[in-house]
């Protein structure tokens, strides 16, 4: 695990390198996006701070640890805080002046200056709920249902939090929940057929609410043709294309892409890669999917070394919620996907996210750290591990 | 499921899932070949042409003034404040709700209600919302300063530009220039008849824009392409503003007076067929047409048709001196009523004269003559005689909707037909068709076009279109017009017209009193429309007039209700234009005339007439002032003379130091 990765000299390094690649990208796409704004260089700044916050997130989850935050002791209050806070975004929503409603949809918590958006916690949460829960039952060897018994206790509830976030209204960052705790069923063993009912039941009602209410199939017209309705729903689709095609093979000057100035919306949260793509062309989204791929292919080099039920759990999961949601977004914002509101992870402007999201690599990193001294033990002699044995005793279990 | 699930199983899983991953980010890179490179072309031209905004705008519409360089409507370019309400939100305040702050704001500077507002702006479906057309300049500062507050501007708002019509004479000529309706469209007068003309200039600015309109900072690619630059134009009136406006005053007593239902009123110059003044009742403030009824933007005095009545008398005596079977000398009997057929004709007051010369029919308007006079020329003499004067068609006026009124054809014509014919009745014409047959009579048998536009220059200097003095036919012999005249003299200075009259001038008319028609066919029970038309001087015409007045409460003869608005617009008017009392001489220069006037003119210090304070004015001593100058001084005080004789004042009434209100009379006796 501790070998050379490509061209780094370990998987951490690569991850570190291609984190802070995608982060400076991201930044001066957020800038690009926004400059256009009264506050031209706000938006950067508070990138940068996001940065900031996101960078001592990791240094902190990396510190205490990816076993201690497993522990239900530390998981379950931040469980019920997080949701505390969706239960009061759906009360007081638009009504108290700290849980404002933008454009209909009351989705933050605002303190200070500060807005926070517990539903990206979510994400989080749920994997390391079902991490938790799930690699216990894993040790024990004991069976994993979706549904019955104590081992469908974190879909459960994962579930009640996914149902409040879909009231906000945010089908994004529900689906993105719910897919990722069904991600984690299926990796600790649940039986395959069983979840993809969940899917399958999910179609279902979708079916069913296009026939209750025809209009839905606008939506579902205006995602498989877009310019069918240029001004109406299919807008940002629409401009989204518009952006991302006009900028061909290297994309325009920098700075030009002018999706951005108003005609896009979302232009540096959601739809962050049209703008990328425009002013950067074919050239640099290949570009920046490598990058992720790369991303992906240190998280994976890691993940297949890891001998702990709970640390294969978390790492695969923590795989899932950065590069997942990356394919997911591009997937969005390309419009295989309809418009759901999924971010690109490092690229799309927001504190939350980003907190979320370098928080995952920091417990990803202390999941290598843990595991790549094991390694190192495995591989000693009895010698050498005599001789060094004082070091680790107190060192990485304490 | 075979023995226990292992972490090795869930890795296979795992490895699983991650392909799909992977599978996702290729597929993106195809949609992205797609994307960028096969549909490539097509998206780069959607983004331009929603970058590059192609708006068509008007510079603003050509200005149009009277005969001296008045302006009567001019264009200025104005700000429309348009909203976007789904922009209207923080993205830095996101408590901020400005939708309200925008209403709440802008309410009372725009002097709609809070709620209408927040109604508009909270329709977020609504991309495109007109808040306020062409805002006037002190509202647009406001609401500038509002919306581009440094500290807490208001988004989702921004400006288009729209040109906006000023009259500024206000409601003066309103039905001769119209007004200009939506997108820059002439509706009604001359606004509509040279709309071609008058509409400005097509700019078509094309530049990259972002959402809003506004253009990209930085960019090079504005063009402001001015098509077809000549076109905005000015167009001069032959109305002259001063004479313009004594008649709108005139008629404004006239109906406030007589409580008509409506009136028109033309003054011409007879031996051009320039249109001097042209009034029509109702009325209306251009500015603020929508105000007014659609009644009120019809020019009456193009547009309506109704019977003449005795006006029609001089008419027909000409068209019996041109066939050879009248002399003004020729005696006819009048018995006070006469028969034809089954139809029965009575003179106004059912009164007989015995034998009179003909020009007396025309003084004493006796009909019974008019109608042994008309049966003698019989239908198809009458007719053609009426055609020869112009009626039955249009006169060719660049006003839009004239009218070519009514006439019998000869063949269809009763003997009793002919009769109510030849008094002026059974034939429908329209004001202008009236007066330019008068004109004939007063400049010696030419029938005239009569025009409205002087001429009109392009921006560029270049005269695209004169008018001109345009004879459609003798009509007459200028013997047989003298004779006219000299009947329609003796109408006002002894006749039936006596009310006209204005001391020290030869004036020269005929009245009119005809029940009126009916919108529905028929005569109107009760009602009549009065009117009087004639020309001053009567040898040496220099102003034909015509007045109509549509319904009278009360009285309702041509001369108790239409002789005194001519005689009081007239007497106006000459003052103003120092045409001397009983002086033909020069007249046909009015410049020449006035000079001449100056050059005669002892040296006389012209005293000042002041306003003061309490709104009074204080009267100056006129001794040894002229007419001319009187009438100056008084209507820069806003007052009005009643003269007495002609020359130089001798004599006031109040006496000077007097302070008396706005528009009192002040008389003034001349020797």
């Amino acid at each position: 695990m501790n070998q050379k990765f490509l061209f780094f000299d370990n998987p951490k390094q690569c991850i570190y390198t291609m984190v802070f690649v995608i982060m400076i990208i991201g930044g001066i796409n957020v800038f690009s996006a926004t400059f256009v704004n009264k506050a031209s260089y706000g938006f950067l700044i508070r990138y940068a701070v996001f940065s900031c916050v996101g960078l001592v997130a990791m240094l902190l989850a990396k510190k205490i640890g990816y076993r201690k935050v497993l522990k239900p002791g530390f998981l379950m209050p931040v469980f019920w805080i997080t949701m505390a806070s969706l239960v009061a975004i759906q009360l007081l929503g638009g009504k108290i002046s700290f849980i404002p409603s933008i454009n209909g949809a009351a989705r933050w918590i605002s303190l200070g200056g500060v807005s926070l958006q517990p539903s990206e916690f979510s994400k989080l949460l749920g994997v390391l709920l079902c991490a938790s829960f799930l690699g216990n039952r894993m040790d024990k060897g004991r069976k994993i249902n979706l549904l019955q018994g104590p081992s469908g206790r974190p879909f459960i509830l994962m579930a009640i939090q996914a149902g409040l976030i879909l009231k906000q209204p945010d089908m994004g960052t529900m689906s993105i929940v719910m897919a990722l705790v069904l991600c984690m069923y299926i990796l600790a063993g649940v039986n395959t057929k069983k979840v993809f009912m969940i899917p399958a039941a999910a179609l279902a009602l979708a079916v069913l609410a296009v026939i209750i209410a025809p209009y839905r199939l606008n939506r579902i017209k205006t995602w498989i043709d877009p310019f069918s309705d240029p001004l109406g729903n299919g807008y940002q689709m629409c401009q989204s294309l518009i952006a991302i095609g006009s900028g061909g093979l290297t994309g325009m000057e920098w700075g030009q892409g002018v999706g951005k100035f108003w005609y896009l919306p979302e232009a540096h949260t959601d739809f962050a890669f049209a703008i990328f793509c425009q002013e950067n062309g074919f050239l640099g989204a290949v570009v920046l999917i490598l990058a992720y791929s790369i991303l992906a292919m240190a998280f994976i080099r890691v993940c297949r070394d890891v001998k702990d039920s709970k640390a294969f759990l978390l790492s695969y999961g923590i795989t899932f919620l950065v590069i997942g949601q990356a394919a997911a977004n591009m997937c969005m914002v390309t419009g295989i996907f309809p418009v759901i509101g999924v971010p690109l992870p490092f690229i799309s402007y927001g504190g939350s996210s980003m907190a979320v999201t370098m928080a995952a690599i920091g417990l990803f990193i202390s999941i290598y750290n843990e595991e790549s001294y094991a390694n190192k033990i495995d591989s000693m002699t009895p010698e050498e591990r005599r001789e060094n044995i004082h070091v680790y005793r107190g060192g990485w279990h304490s | 499921m075979r023995g226990p699930f292992t972490i090795k199983d869930g890795k296979k899983r795992g490895g699983f899932m991650l392909m799909l991953i992977f599978m996702m980010f290729a597929i993106v890179v195809l949609r992205l070949v797609w994307i960028q490179f096969v549909r490539g072309e097509e998206l780069k031209a959607r983004l331009d042409n929603q970058l590059v905004s192609k708006e068509r705008r008007y510079t603003p519409r050509g200005r149009i003034l009277d005969r001296n360089g008045d302006e009567l409507a001019v264009s200025v370019i104005c700000k429309t404040l348009i909203a976007d309400p789904k922009m209207m939100y923080s993205e830095r305040n996101p408590n901020r709700n400005c939708r309200l702050e925008a209403a709440e704001k802008l309410a009372p500077i725009l002097k709609i209600s809070k709620e209408e507002l927040l109604k508009d702006f909270s329709d977020t479906e609504r991309r495109y919302l007109r808040v306020v057309r062409a805002m006037d300049q002190d509202v647009y500062k406001k609401v500038d300063a509002v919306i581009n507050d440094d500290k807490n501007p208001l988004p989702g708002f921004y400006y288009e530009e729209e040109s906006k019509r000023y009259y500024t004479k206000k409601g003066v000529a309103a039905q001769v220039l119209g007004f200009v309706g939506d997108q820059d469209k002439g509706v009604y007068g001359i606004e509509a008849k040279f709309d071609s003309i008058l509409r400005g200039a097509e700019v078509r600015r094309s530049m990259k824009t972002d959402r809003g309109g506004s253009q990209i900072y930085g960019d090079g690619s504005e063009k402001n392409d001015r098509v077809d630059a000549t076109k905005l134009s000015t167009i001069y009136l032959t109305i002259d503003s001063k004479i313009q406006y004594v008649l709108e005053e005139a008629m404004d007593e006239a109906v406030a007076s007589t409580n008509a239902r409506g009136a028109a009123a033309i003054i011409m110059d007879p031996h051009t067929g320039e249109v001097l003044g042209m009034v029509s009742r109702p009325t209306f403030d251009p500015n603020d047409y929508g105000e007014y009824s659609q009644e009120s933007w019809v020019n009456k005095a193009v547009t309506m048709i109704y019977e003449p009545g005795s006006v029609f008398k001089p008419i027909v005596g000409c068209m019996g001196m041109k066939y050879g079977i009248l002399n003004p000398d020729r005696s006819f009997y009048d018995a006070g009523r006469i028969a034809i057929d089954d139809r029965v004709i009575n003179n106004w007051d059912g009164e007989g004269m015995g034998w009179v010369p003909f020009s007396d029919a025309i003084k004493y308007s006796i009909n019974t003559v008019m109608v042994q006079l008309g049966m003698e020329l019989g239908a198809k003499r009458i007719i053609e005689g009426s055609k020869n004067f112009g009626f039955g068609s249009e006169t060719g006026i660049d006003l839009p909707g004239e009218e070519s009124g009514i006439l019998y054809e000869a063949k269809n014509m009763w003997r009793p037909d002919i009769a109510t014919m030849s008094i002026g009745q059974g034939i429908a014409v329209t004001p202008i068709q009236v007066l330019r047959a008068i004109c004939a009579i007063a400049n010696g048998g030419e029938l005239l076009k009569p025009y409205i536009v002087q001429k009109i220059v392009a921006p560029n200097g270049d005269i695209i279109r004169e008018g001109k003095k345009e004879v459609v036919r003798n009509a007459i012999t200028p013997e047989i017009a003298s004779q006219m005249r000299k009947m329609m003299e003796a109408v006002v200075a002894d006749g039936g017209g006596k009310r006209a009259g204005i001391k020290g001038y030869r004036i020269a008319g005929k009245t009119g009193t005809a029940q009126r028609l009916a919108e529905g066919g028929g005569y109107a029970e009760g009602q009549y429309i009065a009117s009087f038309v004639g020309f001053v001087p009567a040898d040496k015409p220099q102003y034909a007039m015509l007045v109509m007045v549509d319904t009278p409460r009360g009285a309702f003869y041509g001369s108790q209700v239409a002789a005194p608005i001519f005689r009081d617009t007239l007497q106006q008017v000459l003052v103003a234009k120092g045409i001397q009392p009983s002086s033909s001489e020069g007249l046909r220069s009015l410049d020449h005339a006035s000079s001449l006037g100056t050059a005669k003119k002892k040296a006389v210090k012209i005293p000042q007439i002041v306003t003061l304070p309490n709104g009074k004015v204080k009267i100056p001593d006129f001794k040894n002032l002229d007419m001319r100058n009187v009438q100056e001084l008084l209507q820069r005080g806003h007052l009005k003379l009643k003269p007495y004789g002609s020359g130089e004042a001798y004599k006031q009434n109040p006496l000077p130091g007097t302070e008396m209100d706005e528009n009192s009379i002040v008389e003034v006796w001349f020797n």
